[in-house]
C-alpha cells in the first residue's frame, strides 16, 4: 500500500500473491515505526549514572585487573586490590594510547562524566601505570557509523587523586570511548601504562524497554502523511481510523511525541510517532518540511482495503498524493466510483475500486480483498496489556509514582469487560489508569472477558520505592581522634543498598562500618549519603569535625556562685598552649578581652548579674594565638549552672 | 560559711561651689572637719601566719575634683587609696573549691543643709595594681554612675555592693594584690553646690 502508483491504470495482476503480501505489508508496516524512542505521554526520567548499565571493554586490560571494575561503583586512585581497577601494565611493548569503551544495549542521552584515574606514582620513567598525559571522550555517531568528538566539552582535567569531570552538551548514543595518551618517559621514551578505576556517566536511557505487542490490534490505520513549510510545526490529526483483520474500522484518538522548531528548520522529512489510549502499539507517521510551492501531484498511493464477503467495503474519504518536490500529504479527498453489491458477495477474491482525486488529474485506487466471515465459535481469550510510566530504573523498581494503564483487546469483540483487582482487592471495572504511589511492592491483576465468555488475564508485580533513604551520623570523640558511625533507613522501600562517605583525602567508597578519622589543624566536612536497592540517592549530607584541639588547648570553666548575696558568674579560661592567647571571656552578663595570657597562665573574670537567683545560662570562651605561623582561634561553650543565693 | 572583713574609708566630695583650683585642699580640710570620724584609716594587719587578709593604705579620705563636667552633668573624679589583699594560708588549709572576692558599697554625699546625693551617682573602674602571676585574681569590672560616664560599665552606680577584686579560686596565689579604683562622681548638672561627703565601705568575702 506504500508504493506510489505512478502508472495510471497499471493493474496488479498476481490476484492470490498481492493478498498474501497486501497483508504482510500492512502488518509489518504498523509493527515496525521508525520513530524517536521516547513516545508521547512518557515522562523523562531523572539523570542517573548509567554506567553501571554499560558493558566495558578496552584496548588492552592486563590479566590481573578487571575492566569491570570501572563502572562497579567504587574507585580508588592509588593502592587498593588490582580488581578494582582497569590497567593496562601487562602489555608488551606498552604502547603511546589506550582506549576504554562502554557499550549500551539501548541508546543513552548524556552529559557528563567522571573519571578517577588509578596510578602508582608519578614519575615520568616510561614504566608503571601513571595518569595519562591527556585524554578525550568520543560517542558513537549513529548516523555517521564513526565516533566523534563530543561537543562543547568542558575539558579532560588529569588530576590524580581526584574526580575528573567533563560536561558536554547533551549526545544520544549507544557507545561511548575515553581515549588515553600515555605519559612518556624514561630512558628509552617508553610508555606508562594507563588506568581508570570508575568511569561515572550521567544521563538517562539505556534501559531496554521491551516493545508492547498487541495480537489482536489493528492492521492498519490511516495513513499519516502531513506537510508543512519550513518553520512552521505541522498540524497533526488528533483521531485516526484504525482497520481491523476483519474489516472493522474503529476511530481512535492519537497524541504525537512533540515536534519542535528545530525539527522543521530544514526543508526534509522526519517520522513521527503517536500513542492512543485505546491502542497498544505506537502509530508511526511521516512529517514533510517543504520550501515553498510542492509542484503538481506525481503520484497517489494506491489503498488497500478489507472487508468481508456480503459487507460493502469503507473505503477511505482521502488518499495520499506525492507531490513533484518529492513530498506527500495523506489528506487529499477522493471520491471513489460506485461498489456494485456483486463485487463482494463472495470471499476470496479481489477487485479495485477507481477514485477521482481532488486537484489533480492523477486518479486513485483501492484494492479491495473479500474475507471469508469468521464464524466458527470464538474460543480466543482477549489480550491483556498493562503498561507502566515513567519506566522502571534499572534495579526494577519505580522511583516515581507509577501510572498502570490497561488495554485489552480481542479476536471478535471490539470491548471486552474489563475488571482491575489492585494489591489483592476485590477485582473492580476498569474505568481508567491506576496511580500506584505508596512505597513498596504492588499487584495488579486484570481479568478481560470477552462477549463469547472468553478471559484472558493478566497480572504484574510493580515494585515502587519513590523515598531516598536517610542517613544518620553519631561522632565519638576520642580527644585526638573521633569515630563516625553512620546509619541509614529507608522506610518501606526498597532498602538500604550501600552508604557512602568522603572527607578530606577520601574517596567516595562505600561505608562498611564505623571509622576513625584524626583531627587536623582545619575542620574536615565528612560527607555522607545512602542509596536504596531501588537507585534513590539520598542528598549528601555533611558533619563537621573541629579543628583539633591540640593546636590550642585552652581549657575553660564557668560557674555562678554567691558574693555578698548576689550571684557573680565566674568565667576562667586556662592556657595550655605553648604560644601566649588572647581571650575572650564572655556571659549573659558581660564580656572581657584578657590579651597576652602566658603559656600556663590563665584568663579570669568574675560578672556581677546583681540579682539573688539566676537560672541556667551560658557563657564561652574564645582563645587566639599564632601556631605555625596561622593564626588559631578555639572555641569553648559553656554551661553555668542556676544558682540562688537568697 | 560566709566571713568577710570590713573596711571604711571616707570619700569627702568636691566642693560644688563655683570651685576654683585653691578650693580644693580647703573643701578637703572642710570636709574633715565636718564629718569627725570619717577620713579614719584602719590598719588592721592580719598579721598572724596564714591569713586571707585586707587591708587600705593610710589615707585622709579621698577628695575628688571637678574633671569633665558639661552641659549634662558635672563630674568629680579621684583614686581610691591602694587597697592589699593578701593570702597566706597554707594550700591544705585553703577549703577545696573556695573563692575570695572583695566589694565595695557607697553612701549617700551628704552636706550641711543640701538634698543627699545618692551612691548611684559615684561609679569606679578598678585596676589591678600588681599583676596577677597566674591570672586567676582579677578587678572588678567598671560601674558606671547612673548618668553613664563612658566607662561602659553598668551604669548603676555603687548603690550595691559592687566588685572590686575577686579570685577564680583560693589558694592558687599567695599575693599581696595591690587595687586601685578610678572613682567618678557624675551628678546632674543642676546639683546645689555645697560639701558632701560619703563613706565607701569595702568588704572582703570568702566563699
Amino acid at each position: 500500500m506504500t508504493t506510489p502508483h505512478r502508472v495510471a491504470g497499471r493493474r496488479v495482476t498476481a490476484v492470490v500473491g498481492a493478498l498474501v503480501l497486501a497483508l504482510t505489508s500492512l502488518t509489518s508496516a504498523v509493527a515496525a515505526p521508525s520513530a524517536p524512542a521516547t513516545a508521547a505521554g512518557t515522562t523523562a526520567a531523572e539523570p542517573a549514572n548509567v554506567a553501571p548499565l554499560a558493558t566495558p571493554s578496552a584496548s588492552y586490560t592486563a590479566s590481573w585487573n578487571r575492566v569491570a571494575a570501572v563502572n562497579d561503583g567504587e574507585g580508588v586512585s592509588t593502592g587498593g586490590s588490582h580488581e578494582d581497577t582497569w590497567a593496562t601494565w601487562g602489555e608488551d611493548p606498552r604502547p603511546a594510547s589506550q582506549w576504554l569503551e562502554y557499550t549500551w544495549e539501548a541508546p543513552v542521552r548524556i552529559d557528563r562524566s567522571t573519571v578517577r584515574f588509578w596510578s602508582d606514582g608519578t614519575e615520568a620513567n616510561g614504566d608503571n601505570v601513571r595518569v595519562p598525559t591527556s585524554w578525550t571522550i568520543q560517542y558513537w555517531d549513529q548516523d555517521a557509523e564513526t565516533f566523534a568528538d563530543l561537543p562543547a566539552p568542558s575539558g579532560f582535567p588529569t588530576d590524580r587523586l581526584g574526580l575528573n569531570e567533563t560536561t558536554f552538551e547533551p549526545v544520544t548514543t549507544t557507545r561511548l570511548r575515553a581515549t588515553f595518551q600515555a605519559l612518556a618517559g624514561g630512558p628509552d621514551e617508553t610508555h606508562s601504562a594507563v588506568g581508570v578505576s570508575e568511569w561515572e556517566v550521567w544521563g538517562t536511557g539505556g534501559v531496554v524497554e521491551p516493545e508492547p505487542e498487541d495480537p489482536f490490534g489493528p492492521i492498519d490505520h490511516t495513513p499519516v502523511h502531513v506537510p508543512t513549510q519550513v518553520g512552521v510545526l505541522p498540524e497533526l490529526p488528533t483521531q485516526l481510523d484504525a482497520v481491523y483483520e476483519d474489516g472493522r474500522v474503529v476511530r481512535v484518538p492519537v497524541t504525537w511525541a512533540d515536534v519542535t522548531a528545530d525539527d522543521v528548520a530544514e526543508p526534509g522529512s522526519f517520522a513521527v510517532t503517536g500513542t492512543s489510549p485505546d491502542l497498544v502499539e505506537p502509530l508511526g507517521g511521516t512529517v514533510y518540511v517543504r520550501d515553498g510551492d510542492p509542484g503538481p501531484v506525481v503520484a497517489v498511493d494506491n489503498v488497500a482495503v478489507v472487508t468481508l464477503a456480503g459487507t460493502a467495503p469503507v473505503l477511505p474519504p482521502a488518499v495520499t498524493a506525492e507531490y513533484e518536490d518529492g513530498t506527500r500529504d495523506s489528506r487529499i479527498p477522493v471520491t471513489w466510483a460506485d461498489v456494485d453489491a456483486g463485487d463482494y458477495a463472495e470471499a476470496g477474491g479481489m477487485f479495485f475500486v477507481d477514485g477521482a482525486v481532488e486537484g489533480t488529474d492523477v486518479p486513485a485506487e483501492a484494492v479491495v480483498f473479500v474475507l471469508e466471515p469468521d464464524t466458527a465459535q470464538d474460543t480466543t481469550a482477549p489480550q491483556v496489556t498493562l503498561t507502566a510510566d515513567p519506566a522502571a530504573a534499572p534495579s526494577g523498581w519505580y522511583l516515581r509514582p507509577v501510572t498502570v494503564t490497561v488495554r485489552a483487546s480481542d479476536n471478535r469483540d471490539p470491548d471486552p469487560r474489563v475488571e482491575v483487582a489492585v494489591d489483592g482487592a476485590e477485582p473492580v471495572p476498569y474505568t481508567g489508569p491506576i496511580i500506584l504511589d505508596g512505597d513498596g511492592t504492588h499487584s495488579v491483576r486484570v481479568v478481560a472477558t470477552d462477549a463469547a465468555g472468553n478471559v484472558g488475564e493478566a497480572e504484574r508485580e510493580l515494585r515502587v520505592d519513590t523515598t531516598a533513604p536517610v542517613t544518620t551520623s553519631s561522632v565519638e570523640n576520642l580527644g585526638s581522634s573521633v569515630e563516625i558511625t553512620l546509619e541509614a533507613t529507608d522506610g518501606d522501600g526498597s532498602g538500604v543498598d550501600r552508604i557512602q562517605w568522603e572527607g578530606p583525602g577520601t574517596f567516595w567508597g562505600t561505608y562498611t562500618g564505623p571509622f576513625t578519622r584524626t583531627l587536623t589543624d582545619a575542620e574536615q566536612v565528612i560527607e555522607f549519603a545512602a542509596t536504596d536497592s531501588a537507585g534513590n540517592p539520598e542528598e549528601r549530607r555533611s558533619l563537621t569535625l573541629p579543628a583539633a584541639e591540640a593546636e590550642l588547648p585552652i581549657t575553660a570553666e564557668a560557674s555562678a556562685r554567691c558574693v555578698a548575696g548576689t550571684v557573680h558568674v565566674a568565667v576562667r579560661a586556662v592556657n595550655g598552649a605553648d604560644v601566649p592567647v588572647d581571650v575572650v571571656l564572655t556571659t549573659e552578663h558581660g564580656s572581657r578581652e584578657v590579651t597576652g595570657v602566658e603559656p600556663g597562665d590563665s584568663a579570669y573574670q568574675s560578672f556581677a548579674t546583681r540579682v539573688a537567683a539566676v537560672p541556667e545560662g551560658t557563657a564561652s570562651v574564645s582563645a587566639t594565638g599564632t601556631v605555625d605561623g596561622s593564626e588559631v582561634t578555639v572555641r569553648h561553650d559553656l554551661t553555668v549552672a542556676a544558682l540562688s543565693c537568697a | 560559711m560566709n566571713r568577710h572583713t570590713t573596711r571604711r574609708i571616707a570619700a569627702a566630695a568636691a566642693t560644688l561651689a563655683v570651685a576654683t583650683v585653691g578650693g580644693l585642699a580647703t573643701t578637703a580640710m572642710a570636709a574633715e572637719g565636718d564629718d569627725t570620724g570619717v577620713g579614719l584609716s584602719v590598719t588592721i594587719e592580719d598579721n598572724t601566719p596564714g591569713a586571707l587578709s585586707m587591708s587600705v593604705a593610710p589615707n585622709d579620705g579621698v577628695v575628688l575634683a571637678e574633671e569633665g563636667s558639661d552641659a549634662e552633668a558635672r563630674q568629680f573624679v579621684g583614686s581610691l587609696p591602694t587597697v592589699t589583699v593578701a593570702d597566706t594560708r597554707d594550700a591544705e588549709d585553703v577549703p577545696e573549691g573556695s573563692y575570695w572576692a572583695v566589694v565595695g558599697q557607697a553612701s549617700e554625699f551628704t552636706a550641711e543643709g543640701r538634698e543627699p546625693i545618692g551612691p548611684e551617682y559615684l561609679g569606679w573602674a578598678p585596676r589591678l595594681l600588681t599583676p596577677s602571676p597566674s591570672g586567676d585574681v582579677a578587678a572588678g569590672e567598671p560601674v558606671s554612675s547612673v548618668l553613664p560616664d563612658g566607662s561602659g560599665g553598668a551604669a548603676v552606680g555603687l548603690e550595691g555592693q559592687e566588685l572590686l577584686l575577686s579570685t577564680w579560686a583560693a589558694g592558687s596565689e599567695a599575693g599581696p594584690w595591690d587595687v586601685t579604683a578610678d572613682l567618678t562622681l557624675r551628678t546632674p548638672a543642676d546639683v546645689p553646690h555645697g560639701e558632701y561627703s560619703s563613706v565607701l565601705t569595702l568588704s572582703l568575702f570568702e566563699g
